[in-house]
């Protein structure tokens, strides 16, 4: 059984379909990267998917679960996350707080203990401080643990929002273009990170528009265009596809 | 680390320092009138505490909280007069009473994006006004309880003297501000904060940012009640006139005077506010004689309105910024002259 | 009286406050669609119409004359209002925005105490004669009149927004705030005008129920948090449903005031609210729009 299977899920705003009966299936351990030009509707897959839209029609199977209907932070709950393509960092918090917050589905202080912190509570606030300085260090953001993250440069608010993601020790990880305004050297630095969270048994998804990357890391690819699913397969397959070269690879200029 | 252990120590010995203050304080005080709106002050502190951490965490106005403090007030005015149930279990009672009422009207509107809250709370409010003057066999309606509200006391020590009570009313305050501060550290806390960050990202970290804020606001009106307790045992009378909007509106001004995200804001907020009233009192009707009712929504109205477009953070956290600023100033020109 | 005949007379004086609410609801949605507050001073724009009227017909002023003079006044005491305090508060949060409505809906009760006092004024009905009789019922012919200015100024609404220029660019702006302004459409200007029109609605509002209820300075409370429970039953975005869950309101208002108690009026309207945001959080008539991530 694979991890998520996604069957002909469709979102409309209005009357743009903005996802039109799009279906695939991501096997554990797997890096599936999801490309398309600018509006394909790549980003609103993701939001069905974690909860934050409800779709028009279709499901998704995660674990053999069906998840549409549920809320985001239940979806959470069960081991989905993920970072936006337009940040969300907690701009009023430091950044190991950030982390911190990533630690909450993982650890279950509830409000009478949050009163009255006795030792069980403390215990627990330690381990989610230690685990989450963990994934700082997994970044390179530990030495800025203490810095407001609304002090950080860019590039390092999007390893910000991937530790925060990964604090949550998911089993599938949905990227929306971690590369993006990223330098060649930052890209490097975020492949091993993926490499690392893929050798641990994480499972990927990525949106990315970075060409050479994605055919570097991605095990398979699955092309969108206006909202539909153009193709999918191996970076050679998707490459050498007739469809996916004259809607999309063909064009000279790849930037979207 | 070592900074946030540091900052720690600081608030802690501040919290130590001011604790000593407030216990010295009655000794040097021994005017009467000036004690008892020291009392006052301390039980408006507990209410606006609770306030605070609903507007400064959990994002909510309710205009509802003199509501809640009235239910306080009444359930331990009612059963211990009335009934002569122990005035400290009708506290508890009257605490598990409001909470409950907070909490099932908190469902529905929590499910909800927007201001809700302060519209149900206001509602709330009134309708909890109504039954006060209404339900005339049980409440006594509009001029109060007829039976006199025992005072409370500690085994054979009776707490009716200004003085004793003052302890008793600081106790409970300083016990609200310091887990209404563990909350605000807690993994609650932080959720919290980060539905102001980003309600989508915390949503997407599994946080259940409507739980969160119903359990919050939950616990603010239990806040409410147990002053609301505090102050039937102080006066030991009651009548629906203290627990009208008015007095929600009064516990609003002093939250959002105070800021919001300080735990030295509510205190700061009630005391300004509370002097200011008393102030009033003494001075319009020596100015305007004619001037009946309650005037004084007119300088609640102006201040809401002018800090908030000045100082939205309050006049505490303002000044914080303001300091802050010349420091950081300060600092800057050290570094730069030191270039030179 | 028939029971028949009795409930005929809730239905009818249940339309009248419903008539008010309405209005006031509307006002709500404007203001809500255009700026996305929600305005706490809603109710006090009816109180001020009101006292302006009685203030007004006191000095001898012909009815007419008096109407219009005190929409105009109202309207321009809101203008000022959005302008001073809406607008210096531009970039705040809602939650500061909701405050800043607060306190001014608080300091012009207040202001309304001072100026006209505690005690409650009473208005002669714009036309004399009457009651009339139906079907067993009475109806004074106020009510005739509030239900025809309801129903007059809910046409002229609707028609605002469907062929005006400022009601298409309303229109855009509760669209897309962002088009709008690609438009050549003013958010801010639209904010100004949609205080200013609400205003026009609720001072009329206040106008008519004026010789119906007696006019103080705090009637504005009860009136704004019925308006708004009416604006939610109708969804908070759509200006018929506002209408409807105004007439809607009044009508279960008054059966169960006249069935049940009557002491608890004020707080069936409160219950209802619950019971809609238990049951149907979207309102009655609502839909409920996606926020973009
Ligand atoms: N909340 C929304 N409301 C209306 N339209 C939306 C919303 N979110 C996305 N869209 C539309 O859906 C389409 C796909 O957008 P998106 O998923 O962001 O594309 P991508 O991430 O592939 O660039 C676009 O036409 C976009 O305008
Ligand atoms: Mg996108």
């Amino acid at each position: 059984m694979s991890l998520l299977e996604i069957s002909n899920l469709t979102k409309s705003f209005g009357g743009i379909l903005a996802v039109n009966e799009v279906s695939f299936s991501v096997n554990n351990g797997e890096i599936i990267a999801v490309i398309g030009p600018n509006g394909a509707g790549k980003t609103t897959l993701f939001n069905l998917m974690t909860g934050i839209y409800q779709p028009t029609g279709g499901q998704v199977l995660f674990n053999g679960n069906n998840i549409i209907g549920m809320s985001a932070h239940r979806i959470a709950g069960l081991g989905i996350a993920r970072t936006f393509q337009n940040l969300q960092i907690f701009n009023n918090m430091t950044v190991l707080e950030n982390v911190m917050v990533g630690r909450h589905t993982k650890s279950k202080t509830g409000l009478l203990g949050a009163i009255f912190p006795i030792s069980r509570v403390q215990r627990e606030e330690r381990e989610i401080v230690e685990k989450a300085m963990k994934k700082l260090t997994l970044v390179g953001l530990a030495n800025k643990a203490m810095v407001g993250a609304d002090n950080l440069p860019y590039g390092r608010q999007k390893m910000l929002e991937i530790s925060r993601a990964i604090a949550l020790e998911p089993e599938l990880l949905l990227l929306d273009e971690p590369a993006a305004g990223l330098n060649s050297t930052e890209t490097r630095k975020l492949v091993k990170i993926i490499y690392k969270l893929r050798d641990q048994g994480v499972t990927i998804i990525l949106v990315e528009h970075d060409m050479e990357t994605v055919m570097e890391i991605a095990d398979r690819l699955v092309v969108l265009n206006f909202g539909n699913k153009l193709a999918e397969g191996t970076p050679v397959e998707i490459q050498n596809n007739q469809e996916v070269i004259a809607a999309y690879l063909g064009e000279e200029d790849l930037v979207c | 680390m070592e900074d946030l252990k540091r900052r720690k120590r600081l608030r802690h010995s501040l919290i130590a320092l001011f604790t000593v203050i407030i216990f010295i304080l009655p000794f040097i005080i021994t005017n009467n009138y000036y004690r008892s709106v020291l009392v006052i002050i301390g039980i408006y502190t507990t209410v606006v505490v609770g306030l605070c951490l609903l507007m400064g965490y959990a994002g909510q106005i309710s205009l509802g909280h003199a509501g809640f403090y009235g239910l306080g007030a009444y359930v331990s005015g009612v059963l211990t007069s009335t009934y002569d149930v122990s005035p400290w279990i009708a506290i508890l009672l009257g605490a598990v009473g409001t909470g409950l009422v907070a909490y099932i009207i908190g469902i529905p509107i929590f499910r909800l994006q927007g201001h809700y809250l302060a519209l149900a709370t206001l509602g709330l409010g009134l309708i909890i006004h109504v039954v006060m003057m209404e339900e005339v066999d049980i409440t006594g309606g509009p001029s109060g309880l007829t039976k006199s509200i025992p005072y409370l006391s500690i085994g054979r020590f009776e707490l009716n003297t200004d003085f004793k009570y003052y302890f008793l009313v600081w106790i409970v305050a300083l016990a609200a501000i310091i887990l209404a501060n563990n909350v605000v550290h807690s993994r609650i806390g932080r959720a919290l904060r980060s539905v102001h960050g980003s309600e989508f990202a915390a949503q997407s970290l599994g946080v259940d940012t409507g739980k969160y804020k119903l359990q919050v606001f939950t616990l603010s009106a239990i806040y409410a009640s147990v002053a609301g307790s505090l102050y039937a045992h102080y006066i030991t009378f009651i009548s629906p006139s203290p627990f009208g909007l008015m007095t929600s509106i009064q516990f609003l001004v002093m939250a959002v005077v105070g800021g919001l995200a300080s735990i030295w804001g509510p205190i700061f907020g009630v005391t300004a506010i509370t002097l200011l009233t008393e102030g009033l009192k003494y001075i319009v009707p020596k100015m305007i004689p004619q001037a009946g009712g309650e005037y004084e929504i007119v300088v609640y109205g102006v201040i809401l309105v002018i800090i908030m477009i000045f100082l939205p953070e309050g006049i505490t956290s303002g000044i914080v910024n303001i300091y802050e600023g010349w420091r950081h100033r300060k600092e800057l020109a050290d570094v730069t002259s030191g270039d030179k | 009286m028939s029971l028949a005949s009795e409930l005929l007379q809730y239905v009818l004086s249940g339309l009248t406050m419903g008539g008010i609410y309405a209005l006031v609801a509307l006002g709500f949605v404007i203001i809500h669609n255009v700026t996305g507050i929600i305005n706490f001073a809603q109710g006090e724009f009816v109180m001020l119409g009101a006292m302006f009227m009685v203030t007004l017909i006191g000095v001898g002023a012909p009815t007419p004359l008096a109407i219009i003079l005190s929409v105009i006044l109202v309207m321009i005491v809101v203008g000022i209002i959005e302008f001073g305090a809406i607008r210096s508060a531009k970039k705040a949060s809602p939650v500061t925005l909701v405050i800043i409505t607060i306190g001014l809906s608080t300091a012009i009760r207040g202001i309304a105490l001072l100026v006209w006092g505690t005690n409650p004024y009473k208005l002669a009905p714009f036309t004399k004669g009457g009651p009339y009789h139906i079907g067993g019922a009475t109806i004074v012919p106020q009510s005739l009149w509030v239900i025809g200015t309801t129903a007059v100024l809910l046409a002229l609404t609707l028609f605002m927004f469907e062929y005006t220029y400022w009601g298409k660019a309303l229109r855009a702006c509760m669209v897309n705030k962002f088009a709008a302004r690609l438009m050549g459409i003013s958010p801010s200007r639209m904010s100004l005008f949609a205080f200013v029109f609400s205003a026009a609605l609720g001072a009329l509002a206040g106008m008519v129920i004026a010789p119906i209820t007696y006019v103080t300075y705090d009637m504005g409370l009860m009136l704004g948090l019925k308006g708004f429970v009416a604006a939610v039953l109708g969804g908070l975005s759509s200006t018929p449903g506002a209408v409807i869950g105004g007439l809607a309101l009044g009508v279960i208002e008054s059966l169960g005031a006249g069935l049940l108690s009557s002491g608890y009026k004020d707080g069936i309207s409160f219950i209802i609210l619950l019971l809609v945001l238990f049951l149907k959080p979207g309102g009655i008539f609502g839909t409920s729009g996606t926020k973009r991530v």
